[in-house]
């Protein structure tokens, strides 16, 4: 009975094992702030993961408020460093950017910044 | 009698806090010094001059469009929006900045391009450089920035370098090549220096599977990626004299594993080995087989003097175990050295450039390029990265 038990502990560790080795790493990562404006509320999401990249952002201000991000992103295969902006389209109350790769590629990296009016307010790199 | 002396020893040691406090920060230890004490930024030295050509066309590296090497010395475009400078045959970078009072942290510094920066040309004198839709010039000494055009309208993202007084680029309305919601199938190219509109070179729809281009004079080589295939790209020339479209091969190397000039095209292919291409014959020969035990990640970097090889063990983004090999253009292995520089699995850096007696690299592309290879040394049996000091 319990040299069953440990033969099947150990069918397990190593199943695990294996399957640890088959999955590609996957890196996501998220961060939330929110803060006063001229006496108005903002707040901000940024979310990070190898094939995509969002952000949002609301403000109770009568200002228009805009997102840009700047990321860097690798071929599959290839050791190359891309590196890309966007920036959406300016909006009041609230505006969110979004960015798909698709599986040949993978984002490494992206940096948020946050604006309302031309100010930046806020900014966090993710990776 | 102890009441006065404990009284005398109390203002002593206030009047050496106090001397402490007004002493200044030494020279080293000081956050904001960049040590931008040259006089000579932005100066032309005429020494070995290369031929004109040679400084204003694209060259490829680990990153793209971010080194360049010009009759004034090279440049540097960091991740972070900052462009550093470094006299000719000096391996010292520092940010290109003669403002004075200037502590060269802030976006008012002339060394600050944008973060959103595409990449940095020179062409006539004059360093170039994209953010967004927009072309921007500067002096050699990083002062005088001016926008010179507007590519087009609204707030799509593109990817392009600059070769040879011109930006090519391709618009990637979904943030970056490969994103989904590409849908412009045209190569473009914009004048740096003139009024002239940007103009279409190409239109196919490859573009939208496009990894990388490369110009060689009167030809346009695109690699494309062809899906789920990570090891091969497709490749196609296009004449911008005759606009003949031509497939050469759909099992060719990928972005900065491949070169081409003079009808013969150079590649790197993973675990396989390094290739070249007869362009007028598209017949495509091993020149030598290559295999890594563990298969991990590859560049190959065509320069005059060597072939550059840096491998990763990692298949996916991971730069802190590489190993440069470097081959002469008969693809004999001529040394090989380990760069194990850089430090967390987040972080990115390596090859930045070769430029006269030394190749260059960086630990992290978010700054200065910090370790230099001397290639003297190449062949040696002692090759090493040395520190490069401020």
């Amino acid at each position: 009975m319990k040299s069953n038990y440990i033969k099947n502990i150990s069918l397990l560790i190593i199943l695990v094992m294996l399957l640890s080795y088959s999955i590609i790493p996957v890196s996501a990562s998220s961060d939330y702030y929110e803060s006063t404006y001229n006496y108005y509320n903002y707040d901000c999401g940024s979310n990070f993961d190898t094939n995509e990249l969002s952000g949002e952002m609301n403000y109770a201000g009568p200002t228009k408020i805009n997102i840009a991000i700047d990321y860097s992103y690798m071929r599959s295969g290839y050791l190359t460093v891309h590196t890309g902006s966007a920036i959406a389209f300016p909006q009041t109350s609230f505006v969110g950017i979004i960015a798909t790769i698709n599986t040949d590629y993978y984002f490494t990296s992206c940096y948020y910044s946050y604006l309302i009016g031309s100010n930046m307010v806020y900014s966090v790199g993710l990776f | 009698m102890i009441k006065k002396i404990s009284i005398l020893l109390i203002i002593a040691l206030i009047a050496v806090c106090l001397a402490s406090c007004n002493k200044p920060l030494p020279l080293e230890s000081n956050p904001i010094n960049t040590g931008n004490e040259s006089s000579f930024i932005g100066y032309l030295n005429t020494d070995n001059l290369k031929p004109e050509s040679y400084y204003t066309s694209f060259k490829q590296g680990i990153t793209i469009g971010k080194y360049l090497e010009t009759p004034y010395g090279a440049y540097y475009c960091s991740f972070d929006g900052y462009l550093y400078y470094s006299e000719k045959g000096n391996t010292k970078y520092i940010r290109l900045c003669n403002k004075p009072d200037c502590n060269h942290n802030s976006m008012d510094c002339n060394a600050y391009i944008s973060r959103s920066a595409i990449g940095i040309g020179y062409y006539d004198n004059k360093i170039y450089y994209a953010v967004w839709n927009n072309i921007y010039c500067m002096d050699m000494d990083g002062s005088n920035h001016k926008r010179v055009k507007t590519l087009y309208e609204g707030y799509d993202s593109n990817f392009g370098f600059f070769h040879n007084g011109y930006f090519y680029y391709v618009i990637t309305k979904g943030g970056c090549l490969g994103a989904i919601g590409n849908d412009d199938n045209n190569l473009y190219r914009a004048k740096v220096d003139d009024d002239s509109k940007p103009e279409i070179v190409l239109t196919n729809d490859a573009i939208l599977k496009i990894s990388l281009f490369m110009i060689d004079d009167d030809n346009i080589y695109i690699i494309a990626n062809i899906p789920d295939n990570s090891k091969f790209v497709s490749l196609y020339s296009y004449s911008t004299i005759s606009k003949s479209w031509s497939e050469l091969s759909d099992a060719f190397g990928g972005p900065s594993a491949y070169y081409i000039i003079d009808d013969t095209g150079y590649c790197y292919i993973n675990n396989k080995g390094f290739y070249e291409i007869d362009i007028d014959t598209k017949e495509m020969k091993q020149m030598k087989a290559l295999e890594f035990e563990n298969e991990g990640i590859c560049s190959a970097l065509y320069y005059p003097d060597y072939i550059y090889l840096i491998h990763c063990n990692s298949k996916t983004q991971d730069f802190t175990n590489q190993i440069l090999y470097i081959y002469d253009w008969d693809y004999n292995l001529i040394d090989s050295v380990k760069f194990d520089k850089v430090y967390g699995k987040s972080t990115l850096g390596s090859f930045v450039g070769d430029i006269d007696g030394y190749i260059i690299f960086a630990s992290n592309f978010n700054e200065k390029p910090d370790y230099y290879i001397d290639k003297s040394e190449i062949g040696s049996g002692n090759l090493m990265f040395h520190k490069i000091e401020d």
